[in-house]
């Protein structure tokens, strides 16, 4: 009995049980003219070391202010008012400023859609995706450089060692999209952030782009947040995923869970309006009415129910509380627990599963 | 749904078309020179593209971004000069049209841009965006202008109180309806959609869709819908045609085209969309090509694909391959490509015939 107790302690003490990233009730507001704006209301979740983790979830639901806030990127007007952010066993939101610095783009490294923006267009491809080991790494310029041939041959840039010369209107979209995924990943991040890293490119091309991230990730063992209002995208690649809704998490759980058995009304609504290829031809899509709340006035009690078909008078008057619909697997809603729902839900979208096989 | 070949009873009644388009191409010049700017190149943004819309139906034109499909769009409205080839509507060549007539094809034809935000003026009211076509065409009768105008905004899901408001006081999915309503004011036959729902969030994209389907089927409208997005193009259109760098590569009714596609471009965009759904996504075998589409300045000889085709022979890199029904489809399946090989379920994840080698993400 005594070697239990023993026992349990030391075992989840253990680092590699312990998730990579861990953010408890995070909250981030805006104080904008309007009133304050709660961009992110109490989201919480972990990453494992290792998995893919996506946020799916439409514009203004509060997704890359999520990423964000992690980062410590968030500016006044911004602030993170509470919640904890625990990486790699520190707190982030007690770092200073400087160590913060020390962590950003070495240890968690971010890409974003837009890769010309993000892309200095003044300095050399080389010269950009060499940076970080030179600021936190201590390398020299000849050791960097050297370093970032190798990164650019790692994501399949031809002829790295000249392209390094060049500047980024010289590359192409996925070419750029390639540098500056070879620019995060030259450091061995244990975090790579991704914020909708395949939204400007063309189907092809995201393609190759989203193997490639899971090839180089799989062979760094890196975890990835990866943030996408595309939710093929995210069903293709991710291990485990949450569905915001108006700053909060709608609905979490594996992407096995969530896109198979959705038991959330803003998750199933919204597979349900996607056109897709493999859904029967001449199908009408299931649209969700309205369109979603501005985070400065969002309606009382559940703020999805205006939009909501099977919303009840209970839902414009309280907040739902979280409900767990399997294990690691919780919905947002006042009735996700009732049978009657699933039945309903099973009538609704549900059947895209039962397509299976045709 | 492998019997029923039958397609929407709407696009096998008529063979009645209502456009046609003829060998057309588009060269832009590339201008250099140090003193005096002189063309030094030609950008071939469209390469001799045929097609034809029947009356009623929607064509839905697909391609990845610089293949042709908005600057076809562009020349169908005429907002750009064709550099050769013929576009017939209602079986007249609208090169030959007088000034006056073409402001009477105007009329036929309206169009409907992607950026809802960019496409209305921030300037104007509503009712004043959805009044101008009437004043354009010299149409505009006060009162009864007034109440056409709100008919149109009801049409379109919105209402007589929004005609005071400017366009920024509008979510995205309500400016494009008010351009959608503006582009109905005349009372087109045909509408060009041009990415109409590609900048809107999921959920918006839908209703738009959705209205789009009602609108065609209450105003009898035919529609060209022009998009990237492989998904909304197979719920949408009844034929579709494929463009890769400046030229068709296949075209047919949707069904055949995502069912049994044969030219392995086709195939490859079908397999890269994903489906959200994680189960179907690992039995996938995606086909990954290599490279990116090459530039339309300097597209490659014969075959435009050969360079990223797995398939590809001396002859894909000799001969254009020509775009016509082939040996293994069906009448008015048409591809070019010299080695056409039907391809099932490339769209839905079940194993197709051939194994296609996976080609490594470049390098």
């Amino acid at each position: 009995m005594d070697l239990d107790i023993a026992g349990t302690p030391l075992s989840t003490r253990d680092e590699e049980c312990e998730p990579l990233l861990s953010v408890k009730n995070l909250r981030t507001e805006f104080d904008m003219r309007e009133g304050t704006l709660l961009a992110v209301d109490d989201v919480s979740f972990d990453i494992q070391r290792g998995e893919i983790f996506s946020i799916v979830g439409e514009s203004g639901s509060g997704k890359t202010v999520t990423a964000m806030s992690i980062m410590g990127l968030i500016a006044p007007p911004g602030k993170i008012v509470s919640g904890s952010i625990h990486f790699d066993g520190q707190d982030l939101r007690s770092l200073s400023e400087r160590d913060l610095r020390a962590i950003r783009g070495s240890e968690i490294s971010m890409i974003f859609q837009d890769a010309m923006t993000a892309l200095n267009p003044v300095y050399s491809i080389g010269d950009q995706v060499s940076e970080a080991l030179r600021r936190h790494r201590g390398y020299n310029r000849k050791e960097s450089l050297d370093a970032a041939v190798e990164a650019l041959r790692k994501v399949g840039i031809a002829d790295a060692d000249k392209r390094i010369r060049d500047h980024p209107h010289e590359f192409s979209g996925g070419m750029r999209q390639r540098a500056m995924i070879a620019m995060a990943m030259i450091t061995e991040p244990k975090l790579l952030i991704a914020d909708e890293p395949t939204t400007a490119l063309d189907v092809t091309i995201q393609a190759q782009i989203l193997e490639l991230i899971l090839k180089i990730t799989e062979e760094q063992g890196t975890s990835v947040l990866l943030i996408s209002h595309d939710l093929g995208v995210v069903a293709s690649i991710s291990d485990q995923m949450m569905v915001m809704y108006g700053g909060q998490v709608h609905e979490s759980g594996s992407a096995e869970q969530v896109f198979t058995d959705p038991h959330g009304p803003y998750t199933w609504g919204l597979l349900a309006s996607v056109p897709r290829l493999d859904s029967d031809l001449g199908k009408v899509l299931d649209h969700i009415p309205g369109r979603p709340p501005s985070l400065t006035d969002r309606p009382p009690g559940c703020h999805f129910h205006p939009r909501c078909m099977q919303s009840r008078e209970v839902c414009g008057l309280d907040a739902p509380t979280r409900i767990s619909a399997a294990e690691g697997h919780d919905v947002l809603c006042h009735f996700a627990a009732e049978p009657q729902w699933s039945a309903n839900r099973v009538l609704g979208v549900a059947h895209e599963g039962s397509t299976h096989e045709r | 749904m492998s019997d029923s070949t039958s397609t929407p009873a709407h696009t096998t009644k008529s063979l009645d078309p209502i456009l046609e388009v003829r060998n057309l191409t588009k060269h832009f010049p590339v201008t250099g020179g140090t003193v005096f700017s002189r063309p030094v190149a030609h950008i071939r943004a469209v390469d001799g593209v045929s097609f034809q819309i029947n009356r009623g139906e929607t064509l839905g034109l697909v391609g990845e971004s610089g293949c042709g499909k908005s600057t076809t769009g562009r020349m169908i409205m005429r907002l750009l000069e064709p550099t050769s080839g013929s576009i017939l509507f209602e079986g007249t060549d609208t090169k030959e049209l007088s000034h006056k007539d073409l402001r009477q094809l105007r009329r036929q034809i309206q169009i409907v841009f992607q950026d809802p935000f960019a496409s209305l003026s921030p300037r104007m009211r509503v009712e004043n965006i959805l009044a101008e076509p009437f004043h354009i065409h010299g149409l505009h009768e006060g009162r009864k202008t007034r109440s056409q105008i709100v008919d149109l905004l009801d049409a379109v899901g919105m209402s007589s109180r929004h005609l005071k408001r400017y366009p920024h006081e509008f979510s995205g999915g309500q400016r494009q309806r008010i351009g959608i309503a503006r582009a109905l004011a005349l009372n087109p036959s045909l509408l060009i959609l041009d990415e109409p729902v590609s900048a809107l969030d999921v959920s918006i994209q839908a209703q738009i869709l959705n209205l789009l389907e009602s609108l065609q089927n209450a105003f009898n409208l035919t529609y060209l819908l022009i998009a990237h997005d492989l998904a909304v193009v197979r719920h949408a259109a009844n034929r579709v045609a494929v463009m890769y760098l400046g030229k068709i590569v296949e075209t047919t009714e949707r069904q055949a085209l995502y069912e049994r596609p044969v030219h392995p471009y086709t195939q490859a965009l079908l397999s890269a969309v994903p489906i959200p759904d994680p189960a179907k996504e690992r039995m996938r075998t995606r086909i990954l090509l290599s490279g990116d589409p090459p530039s339309p300045r300097n597209p490659p000889p014969a075959c435009r694909f050969n360079p990223r085709c797995w398939k590809a022979k001396d002859i894909c890199r000799e001969t254009e391959p020509v775009l016509e029904q082939t040996s293994i489809t069906e009448l008015g399946h048409h591809a070019a490509c010299h080695f056409p090989e039907v391809a099932y379920g490339v769209q839905a994840g079940t194993s197709g015939t051939e194994n296609t080698s996976t080609t490594k993400p470049s390098s």
